[in-house]
């Protein structure tokens, strides 16, 4: 470091001076070549003027001189030059030339209309210059509640709040155009009245004298319906800047849509993603300060572009070195190693590499008898066939389906009765399949039907509403966080409102009803702004009748999809270095380098090839010598974080550590075991049914006997709904057809659109279940009550709504939270119907008899029927249907305790339920949290955390999980001599065998203790609390 | 002693580009060590170095507490008694005989309000409310007041949570957050019945059959064990693991953790100062807590159905759920549940022991003894609820949800001492007074009076900037 900042002490000193005289030494040895952004100039208005940009090929090495170089002006009456910012002076023609080591250049300006008035223009200028001075940021006036009383809109997304603010707001102070240097909105910026946002405009410079002018014309606020199209950023996409070169001047034009080009480098933004390595002025001068890489991002009005810039300076002693690269990910990596010059690590050792890609590709450790096969392994490919085995394995599908599923919301709160289940298994599947992402993406994007038949919809029912979809689908597969230009423009990207909603438009008439994701005929996004609908994401225009997603997926699929293959790669990388390419991996944004844009490029390109399957990347990044770096860093390599020259350390995730307790300590058996497990009692569960199938028609008869002398039965809850209506009162006052006459469950409403469902899920009267129920809208649930004799019932419910027994009203006045409610009951069958209405998306509900109970007293003589059952055979056994018959034959199995033992069992072992990181929805236990397990709430990786805390360090050394673990597991090794309990207690724990010291000191405790259960017990403790335990490395 | 090991971490260049986040996770609760929490140091207008929050949940009717109103309509008048207090010019109900005494230590406001109506006119809403400081539902979740200020100020007491809420339920779990901020912010609950003779801390001991002997043996182990691995490469995180494992070990060893939830050592007679039921030891641990160092510190208690007072069993029949949401029979003797009755039902009447009676034991003895021993010098108390009630007495003779206009109490940290704040109109209903104060005021008056200051955003991990208490201005008369 010190050297650089040492030269760039000289140049500040000497300047020009200093460089030139650096420069001049290469002159006899060094090929020049001149270029300048333009080659002749042609000014149409007074106020014209452009950023001319000199470059210097020295060698061939593009090096910006515009600073440097001498410009003259053949003709100062007609055109000016001040360090290339090139003015016009007045009507002719004239020449700029430039000088530079002896090499010369000339371009030829004419300057026409400088009589004519060129008025500064509200909507291209001043609303401009509100961005650069930081005006109208968040922090600023920009913040919803503005500052001061004076609010503008955030980074000017909407110049109509603006221009009231200006000229309406305020007593009309702010702006005088009698007096125009009296005008608040320059005087307080200025700081000659108090500003707490501080000196914000200089006299003389080009923001001041732009809204001076502005003042003095008028302060005209028209809004021309012309826009700006983009900008265009020169040099771009990228430049290296070395000593003594070590400046670039931008110059950034903006194109309109009514043809016209102006230079706004004067009144462009700029920002530095990194002002340690690299800073740009207000003038677009960018000045590398570090060895390292930067995005310059310019932004003017809405639009965004960035250009690269890396530093390079010498490192003393610095001699490149690396090991044999392996693919073309190592040639990618170590070119740019070489170039910022750092070293690339060695490769790591056998016992670490088995570690780390058991983590990676399971998320389990291996087991101590896997590591030491592996280690043991003479085969020089040992670790290519290691990688193809994991990838084959169920393990791996399970895991990165839980990635995705963190990221889909899949959670038991979410996606009820058996749906997480579901989606997660679709998840797993298609890893498992290695579906290509194209297809994945197809498929998930563009699902419809009945999320309890198609998996894959659940995720339009886990993320609800068009808005959230359009962030979940551009963070998921635009890699970008479009939430910000929701209320406005995103500070440092292109992504726009209008972009926004045009994405939400893909999705607005996606609706889920009843579970069933379907295509509604109408629904819109509109613009909040600019009030217009918005059409569909990507131009598509799609009539009506068309799925609007089907083309948003073509685009998004389409091999040059900018982002698609470049985001779903890095996310990979991510997962297996421990940092995106590009990172965060959901912030693409031109203002967020990628640390290696040729590596992602070539890896992206690479899975188009491969027809978007991840486990071919997975094997290419596994294979690379990159991914096989060790920890151990050097003086050449210590500082790098972002290039990937040696592997970093990572504490294992919430799941990962809680498996990897479980197996170490042996309280886990190992995943491999399941498919035998699975199989066993796959057979088991088959040979309890046919046990039972022989009892089947006795225990019909049985149990429609049973039914049949009941005094007391309620049948199985049906519901229907939402029926939408205007506000809460008009949908609680109307009906909506469940209210009148005689209930029948095959009926149908809404025209034919809704029908009853039947729920045996809400079979037990103790919990609150959650029913979906949109706000102003009704949901109905009914079911049979027999009852032998008329009687009054007493039911707590819970609700809120109204209740109907046998078509007349319950209750005197609506149910509202949780009552004791007394039903009078009719000899008979009775059919109760319950509305519910909801403030909020769903409802609450619960149905609870409390008298009599509903065994009617004699719950022992009873056979434990399920309602269906029970409501099905109330028909009597005679008049059963085949299909009633079917399903009861279906149901009839789960009657038996065995039965359902076993296939609870099985269904745990085929969901790898004991697994955290193989489950298909997360459990929620003070130790996940701790470690960060996310929520499932919003689609953002972040929601991860990673970084140690406090509460984790209580929990590994006192938490109840892993007292517990350990303490099992003290049977497990306490069989062993003390030699084979500590080599094997390593084995399995680290992947590797104990070192001299460590069986040493291990074997000395375990002599020493007076307990020998408590002290192995203390020895398994300790070496799961060791960071090598904690940590992926 | 162990902390100081983790600063030189601080300055360690790579340490730099980490931001807020990164010298977060390092912080976790209650770990930042002095020569950081230094750097905050109050300003001078902040005089508060701690925060005791009472936060009485449920929506407190201020007609029949903070701020009588004898010449309302008689139908919906209280029938609680306006009294004087030790400050002249200063009433408050009967129910407030006990506080009436140590009302020269307050400063009560009566003009505080939700200034958007409906959005905090639920209990869940208007809780996060209180306990974020802003109205809930707008495009970033924030943080609890009490987690922006630990991850802002760090902890005065190492072996201590920096965050705590005592007791803290289930229900909390949806209204108290920790927002963008790292999960170690998040509040610590000490859970339980504190009138329960049994009653322990959680979490902050070590298991119960690992003697503290066999946990210094096992960290000796460990400690001969984890060595090596810790210095190769680059180690941020696993030094931050290090430290960490360090510092809960203090936690979990020091005597000092155990002595500042442990309610035997406090003299019999100062516990039956603050009232042996449940809501008297919460107000108890509270002064204990801040006593020791807690930064910040929130007491949200319901006396539970089944309590202890005075050591002996007791069962209030009927109550459920004992705030103070007084829809049905607010001026019951016992339990709220009528026939046909509303949501008010599971509660106890307002004028009750578990209700006002306990409350205004424990909130006048802790101001007392909060005051002689010195620490509201420098510690900012507040007594707050969500929303008032309506003043009007509706059919069930309950009070229902009145956001327009309720009463807050504050005390300490240079809070004037003996002051009104504030009028309402002759029923209570509607702010009469010039001024008027909302829960974001009340957030930016708990910044302020630490110090901390709110031109300075914090960042969401998409770094977008968050201005703290952005809507609020400090209460002046806070601050005079």
């Amino acid at each position: 470091m010190r050297p650089l900042h040492l030269r760039l002490l000289l140049i500040g000193v000497f300047c020009v001076g200093s460089v030139f005289a650096a420069v001049t030494q290469r002159k006899a040895t060094s090929e020049v070549r001149l270029e300048a952004n333009l080659t002749e100039l042609k000014f149409e208005s007074r106020r014209a003027a452009r950023q001319l940009v000199v470059t210097a090929y020295v060698d061939g090495e593009p090096h910006d001189v515009t600073h440097l170089a001498q410009i003259l002006s053949s003709n100062e009456r007609v055109v000016k030059s001040d360090h290339g910012y090139v003015t016009a002076a007045g009507d002719g023609a004239a020449a700029l030339t430039v000088k530079w080591l002896g090499k010369t250049l000339s371009v030829p300006v004419t300057v026409v209309n400088y009589a004519q008035p060129d008025p500064i223009r509200f909507k291209f200028e001043t609303m401009a210059i509100l961005t650069k001075q930081s005006c109208s940021t968040g922090s600023c006036h920009g913040s919803p509640q503005g500052k001061a009383g004076f609010s503008l809109s955030l980074f000017g997304y909407d110049p109509t709040i603006d221009r009231r603010s200006l000229t309406r707001d305020g007593f009309n102070r702010r702006i005088d155009t009698v007096e125009p240097e009296e005008s608040l909105m320059l005087r307080k910026p200025l700081m000659e009245l108090d500003h707490v946002g501080g000196k914000r405009l200089r006299r003389g410079e080009t923001p001041y004298v732009t809204l001076l002018n502005w003042i003095a014309e008028g302060a005209n606020i028209d809004l021309p319906a012309v826009e700006c199209d983009h900008i265009v950023v020169y040099p771009g996409p990228d430049r290296v800047l070395k000593a003594p070169y070590l400046t670039q001047q931008l110059s950034v034009l903006a194109y309109y849509t009514d043809g016209s080009v102006r230079d706004v480098s004067t009144i462009a933004t700029y920002d530095t993603s990194n002002a340690d390595l690299a800073v740009v002025d207000a003038n677009g001068r960018v000045t590398g300060k570090h060895r390292g890489q930067v995005a310059i991002s310019v932004r003017y009005l809405s639009q965004v572009q960035s250009v690269y810039i890396t530093t390079i300076e010498d490192v003393p002693d610095f001699a490149w070195q690396a090991p044999a690269e392996v693919n073309f990910v190592d040639t990618l990596v170590n070119a740019k190693l070489k170039q910022l010059q750092y070293l690339p690590a060695g490769t790591c050792d056998d016992a670490t590499f088995v570690r780390r890609l058991y983590l990676d590709l399971t998320g389990l450790i291996p087991t101590g008898e896997q590591a030491r096969r592996f280690i043991e392994r003479k085969s020089p490919d040992k670790r290519s066939q290691l990688i193809d085995e994991l990838l084959a394995g169920d393990a791996y599908a399970h895991f990165w389906a839980l990635k995705q599923a963190d990221l889909m919301r899949v959670s038991k709160t979410r996606l009820k009765d058996g749906r997480a289940e579901a989606f997660s298994a679709w998840l797993v599947e298609a890893q498992r399949q290695d579906m290509p992402y194209t297809e994945f993406a197809r498929k998930l994007l563009t699902a419809s039907g009945d999320t309890r038949q198609v998996p894959e919809a659940n995720f339009f029912l886990a993320i609800a509403g068009p808005e959230e979809r359009t962030e979940m689908t551009a963070q998921l597969f635009l890699g970008s966080r479009l939430e910000c230009a929701k209320c406005h423009n995103h500070p440092y990207e292109k992504w726009t409102m209008k972009d926004y909603y045009s994405l939400g438009a893909v999705f607005a008439r996606t609706v889920v009803d009843q579970g069933v994701v379907q295509m509604a005929s109408t629904g819109e996004t509109v613009h909040p702004v600019t009030k217009a609908t918005m059409k569909p994401w990507g131009g598509v225009d799609a009539p009506d009748g068309v799925d609007r997603r089907e083309p948003f997926v073509s685009w998004l699929t389409q091999p040059d999809n900018p982002f698609f293959a470049r985001v779903a790669v890095n996310r990979i990388w991510a997962h297996l270095l421990g940092r995106g390419i590009v990172d965060p991996v959901d912030d693409f944004r031109s203002s967020n380098p990628p640390a290696n844009v040729p590596l992602l490029d070539a890896l992206a390109r690479e899975f188009v090839k491969g027809g978007y399957r991840s486990k071919q990347i997975i094997r290419l990044i596994c294979n690379s010598q990159t991914y096989q770096r060790s920890l151990e860093t050097t003086a050449f390599n210590e500082s790098d974080e972002l290039l990937f020259s040696h592997a970093r350390p990572r504490l294992l995730t919430a799941e990962q550590l809680k498996d990897a307790v479980g197996l170490a300590a042996g309280t886990l058996a190992p995943v491999e075991a399941l498919p035998e497990q699975i199989d066993r009692n796959r057979a088991e569960l088959e040979k309890r049914r046919a046990e039972l199938e022989p009892d089947f028609a006795a225990w019909m008869d049985r149990a429609a006997a049973d039914v049949a002398s009941r005094d007391f039965w309620m049948g199985v809850w049906y519901a229907v709904g939402p029926f939408a209506g205007a506000n809460r009162g008009e949908v609680r006052e109307e009906d909506f057809g469940p209210e009148k006459g005689a209930l029948d469950f095959t009926a149908t409403f809404d025209g034919g659109r809704r029908h009853w469902r039947s729920h045996p899920e809400w079979n037990d009267p103790e919990p609150i279940y959650t029913i979906d129920c949109p706000k102003e809208s009704a949901v109905y649930l009914a079911r049979e009550i027999y009852s032998r004799e008329a009687r009054t019932i007493q039911v707590t419910a819970r609700g809120s709504g109204m209740i109907w027994c046998n078509g007349k009203p319950a209750l005197k006045q609506a149910l509202t939270g949780e009552k004791r409610i007394s039903i009078e009951l009719a000899a008979g069958i009775n059919q109760l119907v319950m509305k519910f209405t909801s403030r909020q998306d769903e409802a609450q509900f619960r149905f609870r008899v409390d008298d009599p109970k509903p065994a009617d007293g004699a719950a022992a003589a009873r056979l434990p029927l399920p309602p269906q059952v029970i409501g099905l055979l109330a028909k009597s056994v005679g008049q059963l249907s085949t299909d009633d018959r079917q399903a009861i034959h279906e149901i009839y199995p789960q009657m038996d305790e065995a039965y359902r033992k076993i296939q609870a069992r099985l269904t745990g072992q085929q969901q790898h339920m004991e697994y955290a990181t193989q489950r298909p929805y997360p459990e929620a236990m003070p130790f996940m949290v701790a470690f960060g397990q996310p929520k499932r709430e919003t689609a953002c990786t972040c929601e991860r955390v990673n970084s140690p805390t406090l509460l984790q360090a209580l929990e590994l050394l006192n938490g109840t999980m892993m007292h517990q673990a350990v303490q099992k597991g003290t049977a497990h090794y306490a069989s062993m001599d003390n030699e084979k309990l500590i080599a094997e207690l390593y084995l399995t724990a680290l992947s590797r065998f104990p070192t001299a010291a460590e069986r040493s000191a291990g074997g000395q405790f375990l002599a020493q203790a007076p307990k020998r259960d408590e002290a192995v017990m203390d020895l398994l403790w300790s070496v799961l609390n060791t960071r090598e335990f904690l940590f992926q490395h | 002693m162990h902390s100081h090991s983790h600063v030189p971490l601080l300055r360690r260049r790579s340490f730099i580009g980490l931001g807020l986040g990164g010298l977060a996770h390092l912080a976790g609760f209650g770990s930042l060590p002095t020569a950081l929490a230094a750097a905050a140091t109050p300003s001078r207008k902040g005089r508060a170095k701690q925060v005791l929050v009472i936060f009485e949940q449920g929506g407190v009717s201020q007609i029949d507490t903070w701020d009588p109103k004898p010449d309302a309509p008689t139908e919906h008048r209280s029938p609680f008694k306006p009294i004087s207090t030790v400050v002249p010019g200063m009433q408050f109900t009967e129910l407030l005989s006990k506080t009436a005494k140590v009302a020269d230590r307050l400063t009560v406001v009566r003009c505080m309000t939700q200034p958007t109506p409906g959005i905090g006119d639920s209990h869940p809403k208007g809780s996060q409310y209180i306990f974020s400081g802003e109205a809930p539902g707008g495009a970033v979740e924030m943080p609890d007041i009490s987690s922006v200020v630990a991850s802002i100020l760090g902890t005065q007491a190492e072996f201590l949570p920096s965050n705590i809420l005592v007791p803290g339920t289930s229900e909390q779990a949806a209204t108290s957050h920790v927002g963008f901020l790292p999960p170690g912010y998040a509040v610590f609950k000490t859970g339980g019945n504190l009138a329960d003779p049994k009653w322990q801390v959680p979490n902050l001991g070590l298991m119960a059959d690992i003697a503290p002997e066999r946990f210094k043996q096992r960290r000796d182990l460990l400690s001969n064990l984890d060595v090596g691995f810790a210095h190769s490469g680059n180690v941020k995180d696993i030094d931050a693991m290090h430290a960490l494992l360090q510092q809960a070990e203090n936690m979990l060893t020091n005597p000092r953790t155990r002595e500042a939830f442990d309610l035997a050592r406090e003299p019999e007679s100062m516990r039956t100062r603050y009232g042996m039921g449940h809501r008297g030891q919460c107000y108890l641990l509270g002064r204990k807590l801040i006593e020791s160092g807690v930064r910040f510190v929130t007491v949200d208690v319901r006396e539970p159905r089944q309590s202890w007072v005075d050591g002996k069993d007791t069962s209030y029949d009927g109550g459920t759920n004992m705030n103070w949401d007084h829809h049905d029979a607010i001026y019951s003797t016992s339990h709220t549940n009528i026939p046909n009755g509303g949501p008010g039902a599971g509660r106890w009447g307002i004028g009750t022991w578990p209700m006002m009676g306990s409350t205004d034991q424990a909130f006048s003895a802790l101001i007392e003894d909060m005051d002689q021993r010195g620490l509201l010098d420098e510690t900012l108390v507040c007594f707050v609820t969500e929303f008032g009630r309506t003043p009007k007495v509706n059919d069930r003779q309950g009070r229902d949800h009145w956001t327009h206009s309720f009463s807050f109490a504050f005390a300490g940290a240079g809070v004037p001492r003996g002051q009104l704040v504030g009028s309402t109109d002759r029923d209570g209903g509607y702010i009469t007074s010039s001024m008027a104060y909302t829960i974001e005021d009340y957030a930016a008056t708990i910044y302020e009076k630490l110090g901390i200051d709110r031109t300075k955003p914090l960042h969401t991990a998409a770094n977008r900037p968050i201005m703290l208490a952005s809507k609020g201005r400090p209460i002046p008369e806070l601050f005079v």
